[in-house]
């Protein structure tokens, strides 16, 4: 209802670009192409940005008085991309080590938005990152939703509730021990869950559920687990390099979020994702930053591309997928009517790991633009 | 017209029971769960049952016809004891002792390659036990090979309530109760004062608790959970018997007594069977006094034996250390009933699997020379009247 509404009134008053309105806050954006989803491509296109939302689209828009105007004549545009699993925030500070089961804790709570990281992601393209608890709790806590740039911004407090099935959050210093264990305890919460609150949500399915997972075993934990609650969102975080991810999921309903396969990964890793497009299942790409060495996000599709991953599909799982399996299509992953003005200026196709980002915006503003010098094209 | 009614409704049956498959295997040898051999024999089956078991006779007509005469047909074996798709270390809570409600279906890998190499050498039926640190561990899960394109799926989650006697729950303890790691039991005496306290526990609970553990506590104290009890050397098993006997409970099975042989009279008494490790891994842990043929003293012993690939994994196959056991004295029979028709009834499932018998599931494995000889070699796996692994020998239309 609210995104119809949004596109009717906003489509209604793109027709009517003479209108001398207040061009305060409004900014003019003329491509080379504008790239509105993976996919959909406006060639020449001019997109109109007011209040830090795509207010409209098309060819020609005369820019109103007072606006600001921008200029890429052969650059591409792009949404920005979206990071949409990461611990980036001070190193630790997501880790509540203390217990196991700890639902109601919020990354949101351990969020340094001074940090320069912010600045680091925008650089690389990426303006929206998702920040969960570090997947050391087996009853996780609340993932958070922040915008790039210098003057980063917490958008979302309660993204998803996380819970982790991995090594990480099974130790003998405390329970519990075992995956079994672990699958137990989240058992025995669930069937005691209060009628209120983040587990009563997740259980609902008013809030995604997240399994963060690595091995085949611990996937096939959290879908029994899924199976069992008839949970009716759920997401999978897992890395790459697991091998029966595609066999597994089919037919599950799960979307998931695939962590770089690691260092050691072996080389058929790489071919998962084309895998599990071929199977039609949903998947994002995500960087788990911190990781070492840092992981750029706009470089795992390339990989995956050189094994059979359509440039579509690669783009979509930074973009519109991992929006999408986030309940957030309404606001970010496109540049459609009505979604926040997020979006990167590109000199080179959007999926080719060689084009060079020119500019970054977030919401309308500038966040990172290149150095002069670097850039074969700068705006006029 | 009652008449013409009455007999078009008699007619029917006749009617519609040669349109159901009927698959006709015929079988070279026939190696039954009770350890006895039939040559020429066929084995009618449809709808995944078998029909009938027949010392050869006429072929029934529209029947597939399985051409076997040049091999031997067994029934599926069954592992009642693995630790198959748990990841090694990870098979056993040790957050607390007693943890009846930790199912090793919840840690199951089911892609783990150990359950294509299990069923590639014969095994139609696994029970997969969780590990041996806590006094009672878990509840054990039993799979089959019945899912799609023949994939091992979960038929049971909470096959039998899963304990231990002897050093394992103690092994690695610290017994200093300043020390961070505190833990028990520290001795068997502490073992058996847990074991005893937990169902004392339960016994004593209201019926209407929610709590889970205490729930499958007071299952087996109804008899309606089996337990499996892991005890190898003498006084183990008596201390486990005598548990049982306390509390009244149901024992399917003392696992990987080794040395079973020597308290047989009293296993015997208690019909009691013991689910042997395999002789390959003979266990000096527990004060176990070596003998390298106890399976066949056990069996000779008279006490219902079952080899089991066992905890740990990584062995043998089950078929191999059937013949290990053969090799190391015990009865060819004896040695094949302890893969088949013992396991099926320490699970439970005497009724289903185990052996060919009428009624029972189609599960039966077609192998290349005497599966005790040398060079015996599965051919084809059948799991529910389903090939699942292997090709089939050669299959052509009966007469009609």
């Amino acid at each position: 209802m609210r995104r119809n509404t949004l596109f009717w009134i906003s489509s209604l008053l793109g027709a009517l670009p003479a209108l001398p309105a207040p061009a305060q806050d409004v900014l003019v954006l003329r491509a080379g192409k504008i790239l509105v989803a993976p996919g959909k491509v406006l060639p020449r296109g001019t997109m109109v940005v007011r209040e830090g939302k795509v207010f409209a689209l098309g060819r020609d828009l005369a820019t109103p008085a007072g606006a600001k105007e921008l200029d890429f004549p052969t650059a591409v545009v792009v949404p920005g991309w979206v990071d949409s699993w990461t611990q980036a925030t001070s190193a630790g500070e997501t880790q509540e080590l203390s217990t196991a089961w700890t639902p109601e804790i919020r990354a949101a709570d351990a969020l340094d938005l001074e940090s320069p990281l912010w600045e680091r992601f925008a650089r690389w393209g990426v303006t929206s990152v998702v920040v969960t608890p570090d997947p050391a709790q087996v009853g996780g806590g609340l993932a958070c939703l922040v915008k790039t740039g210098r003057k980063a911004r917490l958008v979302e407090k309660a993204l998803f509730l996380q819970f982790s099935l991995t090594s990480r959050a099974r130790n003998r210093e405390r329970p519990p021990t075992s995956l079994a264990g672990q699958v137990a305890l989240i058992r025995r919460n669930f069937r005691k869950a209060p009628k209120e609150g983040p587990l009563a949500r997740a259980l609902s399915g008013k809030l995604p559920a997240l399994f963060a997972c690595r091995t085949p075993a611990e996937v096939q934990a959290a879908l029994r687990l899924a199976a069992e609650f008839h949970l009716p969102k759920v997401l999978l975080e897992a890395p790459q390099a697991c091998r029966p991810l595609p066999s597994l999921l089919e037919g599950s309903g799960v979307g998931l979020i695939l962590t770089p396969p690691g260092k050691e990964a072996p080389p058929w890793s790489l071919g998962i994702p084309a895998a599990l497009a071929g199977k039609g299942l949903p998947f994002a790409f995500a960087s788990a930053c911190p990781s070492y060495p840092p992981v750029e996000l706009r470089l795992l599709p390339a990989p995956a591309r050189r094994r059979g991953l359509d440039p579509v599909r690669a783009l979509a799982a930074v973009t519109v997928t991992p929006a999408r399996l986030l309940d957030l299509s309404w606001r970010i992953g496109s540049l459609r009517l009505g979604r926040d003005a997020d979006f990167l200026v590109l000199d080179g196709p959007p999926a080719h790991p060689g084009s060079r980002i020119l500019s970054v915006f977030v919401e309308g503003r500038p966040v990172w633009t290149a150095p002069a010098g670097a850039a074969k094209e700068s705006p006029k | 017209m009652k008449a013409i009614l009455l007999s078009l409704l008699s007619a029917l049956p006749a009617a519609v029971a040669p349109r159901a498959q009927v698959t006709a295997l015929r079988a070279g040898h026939l190696l039954n769960g009770d350890g006895k051999v039939t040559k020429n024999a066929l084995v009618l089956i449809s709808g995944g049952k078998i029909l009938a078991v027949k010392p050869g006779g006429a072929l029934p007509a529209g029947a597939e016809v399985v051409d076997a005469r040049d091999l031997w047909v067994t029934p599926a074996l069954v592992d009642c004891g693995s630790s198959m798709g748990l990841a090694p270390g990870n098979a056993t809570e040790e957050d607390r002792e007693v943890e009846p409600a930790v199912r090793a279906a919840d840690a199951l890998d089911l892609t783990d390659p150990a359950f294509k190499r299990a069923l590639a050498s014969g095994v139609g039926t696994i029970c997969v036990l969780p590990g041996s640190k806590d006094v009672i561990s878990g509840l054990a899960a039993i799979v089959r090979f019945t899912g799609k394109d023949g994939a091992p799926r979960i038929v049971n989650p909470a096959a039998a309530l899963v304990a231990a006697m002897g050093r394992d729950p103690v092994a690695g303890n610290i017994r200093f109760p300043s020390s961070h790691y505190f833990r028990r039991p520290t001795t068997r005496m502490g073992t058996v004062w847990l074991f005893r306290k937990a169902f004392f526990d339960a016994r004593a609970a209201s019926p209407d608790t929610k709590d889970p553990g205490i729930r499958i506590l007071r299952e087996a104290l109804a008899g309606r959970l089996p337990l499996r009890i892991l005890a190898r050397p003498e006084f183990d098993i008596r201390t486990a018997l005598n548990l049982a006997e306390e509390f009244n409970l149901r024992v399917a099975a003392v696992d990987e007594a080794q040395e079973a042989w020597r308290v047989a009279a009293l296993l015997r008494s208690a019909r009691v069977p013991a689910a042997l490790a395999p002789s390959t891994r003979i266990s000096r842990a527990d004060m176990v006094k070596q003998e390298w043929n106890f399976a066949a003293r056990a069996a000779a012993a008279g006490i219902p034996a079952a080899i089991q690939t066992g905890r740990g994994g990584g062995g043998l196959s089950l078929i191999a250390q059937a013949r290990t056991a053969y090799r190391l004295g015990m009865e060819k029979g004896a040695a094949f009933r302890a893969v088949t028709l013992v396991p099926a009834r320490i699970l439970g499932m005497e009724k289903r699997i185990g052996s060919l018998e009428k009624g029972k599931d189609a599960d039966l494995v077609l192998w290349k020379g005497d599966p005790f000889g040398p060079a015996g070699k599965v051919v084809c796996v059948f799991c529910g009247g389903r090939k699942v692994y292997g090709r089939t020998p050669s299959s052509k239309e009966g007469s009609k």
